[in-house]
């Protein structure tokens, strides 16, 4: 998929994942992973983007004797991620324009 | 490369970043490589999957307002963590800046007096030199006329000596304020790159 749409769909992908349940880093990546192509590289710094934006917060919990980042929504990541939803509705117009 | 050398290269790579930053991309990889390997994929496949560290960092870097990050993390720094280094670190600054600062104020304001002092010598020294030589000249040019006015051949030599007299002391100040002149502008320089170096 071409770099500039993936790049503005990601931001998208991720809250639309933490929305449906706190997650951890890797877990993260692999919810993504069935919809987009990504490298592990590329997550992580859109993660602390959106953290210090304040559309995620985290918090830690013990696993297996070792600490565990989970990420977990914010009220202003949900209204991001409205914006999100409103944005892909023009784009799946176009879509549909496209293919008719 | 191993996972422990993946983490040093990313730490090295990350330097430019603040220090609470640095550590919580490290966390994460961290966790991610523990992640990766409970779920039973090995090292060397994590390490390859990720990519060189310079590349990780680059993109960490990239996505990180560092201006913006660094006034949260002096923040974040004071609030959160006053751990024996911050303050450390606070303390040296609190110690050191009454000294330094003072200090470099003087080293300008010494360096200000010299450039001053210097450019007053070169004036000086140069009106002296004008002054000798223009009047060595005048009087070379007007033993003539003095002679004839008088009618002294003693008199025009006398007025030739004084005249020529005058004319190398007007040369010699011209000499001493061309010394000067190189001399200061050697000293100024030189100090220009002491305050340079120390900055």
């Amino acid at each position: 998929m071409d770099i500039q749409l993936k790049k503005g769909l990601l931001d998208a992908i991720v809250l639309a994942a933490v929305k449906k349940g706190d997650v951890y880093g890797y877990k993260l990546l692999q919810d993504v992973l069935t919809v987009i192509e990504v490298s592990e590289s590329t997550l992580y710094p859109i993660l602390r983007r959106l953290e210090t934006q304040g559309c995620l917060q985290t918090y830690q919990q013990q696993h297996d004797g070792r600490l565990r980042k989970y990420y977990s929504i914010t009220k202003s990541g949900e209204l991001k991620l409205k914006e999100y939803r409103q944005q892909c509705l023009e784009l799946a117009n176009i879509i549909n324009f496209i293919f008719q | 490369m191993d996972r422990q050398n993946f983490m040093y290269e990313l730490n090295k790579e990350l330097y430019v970043l603040p220090r609470i930053e640095i550590k919580q991309a490290l966390q994460y990889y961290e966790e991610y490589f523990d992640d990766c390997l409970e779920n039973g994929k090995n090292e060397f496949e994590v390490i390859t999957s990720l990519g060189t560290p310079s590349n990780v960092a680059a993109q960490i870097i990239a996505a990180s307002n560092v201006k913006e990050v660094n006034r949260q993390q002096t923040f974040e720094d004071a609030q959160k963590q006053p751990t024996i280094k911050n303050y450390k670190r606070s303390i040296g600054a609190m110690i050191s800046a009454p000294i330094v600062l003072p200090l470099k104020f003087v080293l300008y304001i010494v360096w200000f007096v010299l450039i001053i002092v210097g450019f007053s010598l070169l004036v000086s020294f140069g009106a002296v030199s004008l002054s000798t030589f223009i009047s060595g000249v005048a009087i070379l040019i007007a033993s003539i006329p003095g002679a004839i006015f008088f009618g002294s051949l003693i008199f025009m030599i006398e007025l030739l000596g004084t005249g020529l007299v005058l004319l190398g002391v007007g040369l010699l100040f011209y000499l001493i304020t061309l010394g000067t002149f190189k001399g200061s502008i050697k000293i100024s320089s030189k100090l220009f790159s002491c305050f340079g170096r120390r900055k």
